[in-house]
């Protein structure tokens, strides 16, 4: 499975994103792969840079009424609802399992209140085995009129200000690409405190059942996944690799090591696979050995000096 | 898994079986699945899940080797890519995936109730029965004659069958339902896959009638896992043992599933 070509040195695959040291860039997105042991049948997890785990809140999400799902073109809309155990059950039961594996268990979290992330987020710093948080910042706001986080800078700033005098994990935003100027709430995450980010969560977007002129979702509105949004996702992380310093996660339709590479040419440190662990479970290990064929062929010794190397 | 196609033929207007070289490891239980890539490439965008209808076997030269064949019907643009795939082309699967019927315990009689294409699960199990004293009924219904694929494996495997056809044409006219009214006796156990309105119906009669019934679901997915969340289905109220919290009241067709205790499903917002 693993190539090996004895003529040319491996390529050093290490990355340090946000203190968190990976040994690839090739992670799970969070809501893709579970809490990691659904895909134990299909891969070695040993070999993954990283795990982002399913979104945790405080106390267990029942989810959204069914239709959740529905398939568009080159991706699918999803509205699951952020349905999950809460951290308790995550702690007791889930993380166990994921404490076996060599490699970086970083938790995704959110909150319906500043206080709540907070909450959580002390929680999750005082247990074993989490390399880091991943901060879901499109999730509305009770206090402001369920108007999401993430859609502005001062609410992105004093989520993420709050949440980083809780705890001294490193602290990755997720940022949501349903704004006018993406670079303005990174700065405010960065402002914040936040240690790396992450971009970008699902497309806001719909689909209608002609035949009966309903939604094809119970919720109406969805989150647009897959390879469909790749496109966005490329040019949003270049343009914030270009207005801040922290280090970034690239995440958005990624299918291929190709995909992956272009994130990495235009300022992502690393990247997460998505919609794709859907269609094929072991996507993760090809993205990685193809990234690594990539290294190999094009001579390049460390992953670092391709991170952010677009010729403009 | 990438495996080979022995064969995809239409047995029916609409109806294809399709035969996969493809040895499985574990015991298959009926109502267990497959998830099939349709395309290589990204359209259609999801896999799409199918029934495991039966095991076969084949020689090629010496060797005896292990298959599967599924049993689907055309309906939209991936089952219409599938009917088009030929002998000796490769194909991507997962499987096999979900939990299968388990309620009938060999005393008194199995009912199995199947809807046109919700025939699927029942191969293996009427299979598995049909040398045993167990007592075991297919109702079997669909529009016409030819909305009844592969009731000519269950004459050959001898399964007592009642049929009804909407338009008459075979067995009795009207829906399945009305079979079961006929057939159902307190010692029943009753089976059902088919559309969701049959199933309805089926679960309705069995409660009233005060005997088990087991049904199998079929939802959009897109994992097939338990990861995606995407096939949530709504059941009665459950606790948790650990924390005496409540919890989520929804199943996943894909993990939980797509085999179900009717009485755990909330029929209304099915």
């Amino acid at each position: 499975m693993h190539k090996v070509n004895n003529n040319i040195s491996q390529p050093d695959l290490t990355v340090n994103v946000a203190g968190i040291k990976l040994k690839n860039p090739v992670m799970t997105a969070s809501g893709t792969f579970g809490y990691g042991e659904e895909y134990e049948p299909y891969l070695d997890l040993n070999r993954l840079g990283g795990i982002i785990v399913k979104g945790i809140s405080m106390e267990p999400r029942e989810g959204n009424s069914p239709p959740r799902i529905v398939e568009t073109a080159a991706g699918m809309l999803n509205s699951i609802g952020l349905q999950n155990v809460g951290v308790e059950v995550f702690v007791d039961q889930k993380l166990p399992f994921l404490r076996k594996y060599d490699t970086a268990v970083i938790v995704n979290f959110f909150g319906d209140s500043i206080e709540e992330y907070c909450e959580v987020a002390n929680i999750l710093g005082a247990v074993d085995g989490i390399a880091g948080l991943e901060m879901n910042i499109s999730c509305p706001n009770k206090q402001e009129g369920w108007l999401e986080f993430g859609t502005r800078p001062d609410l992105t700033f004093k989520v993420t200000n709050a949440v980083r005098k809780k705890t001294d994990l490193p602290l990755i935003v997720k940022l949501s690409p349903n704004v006018t100027d993406i670079s303005t709430i990174a700065k405010a995450a960065e402002d914040g405190g936040a240690d790396g980010l992450s971009l970008i969560n699902t497309i806001t977007g719909m689909a209608v059942n002609i035949e009966n002129r309903r939604p094809m979702l119970a919720n109406i509105i969805g989150g647009l996944s897959g390879p469909a949004i790749k496109p966005v996702a490329l040019r949003m992380v270049w343009q914030v690799a270009g207005k801040v310093s922290l280090p970034l996660i690239g995440v958005g339709g990624i299918m291929t090591a190709e995909d992956a590479i272009e994130f990495i040419i235009a300022g992502a440190s690393a990247i997460q696979i998505g919609t794709a662990n859907f269609l094929d479970p072991s996507v993760s290990i090809k993205v990685l050995s193809g990234v690594e064929d990539y290294l190999i062929k094009n001579r390049v010794k460390r992953i670092d000096s391709l991170i952010g190397s677009l010729e403009t | 898994m990438l495996v080979e196609i022995l064969y995809n033929e239409e047995i029916l207007l609409h109806y294809y079986k399709m035969g996969l070289l493809w040895s499985l490891p574990s015991t298959i239980e009926a109502g267990q699945f497959l998830m099939f890539r349709v395309s290589d490439g990204i359209d259609p965008f999801l896999r799409r899940p199918f029934g495991i209808y039966r095991t076969i076997s084949i020689e090629r030269g010496s060797k005896k080797l292990g298959g599967v064949e599924i049993l689907y019907k055309v309906v939209g643009k991936g089952t219409g890519l599938m009917a088009g795939l030929r002998q000796g082309h490769k194909v991507d699967v997962l499987g096999p995936l979900g939990v299968g019927f388990s309620g009938f315990d060999g005393d008194g009689k199995l009912i199995m109730v199947a809807g046109g294409v919700g025939i699927v699960p029942f191969y293996l199990l009427a299979e598995g029965l049909a040398n045993k004293d167990s007592r075991v009924q297919l109702l079997f219904g669909g529009r016409c004659k030819d909305d009844l694929p592969g009731l000519l494996d269950f004459e050959n495997l001898g399964t007592e069958i009642k049929i009804s056809t909407d338009n008459g044409e075979l067995g009795v006219r009207g829906a399945v339902t009305e079979l079961l009214k006929k057939e159902v006796s307190d010692d029943s156990t009753v089976y059902a896959c088919g559309p969701k309105g049959m199933l309805k119906e089926v679960a309705r009669i069995a409660r009233e009638r005060g005997v088990p019934c087991f049904v199998s679901l079929d939802k959009i997915m897109a994992c097939g896992m338990g990861a995606c969340l995407g096939c949530a289905v709504k059941v009665n109220g459950r606790k948790s043992r650990y924390t005496a919290q409540n919890l989520s009241p929804y199943k996943m067709v894909c993990k939980d599933g797509p085999v179900f205790d009717a009485e755990e499903i909330v029929w209304k917002e099915l």
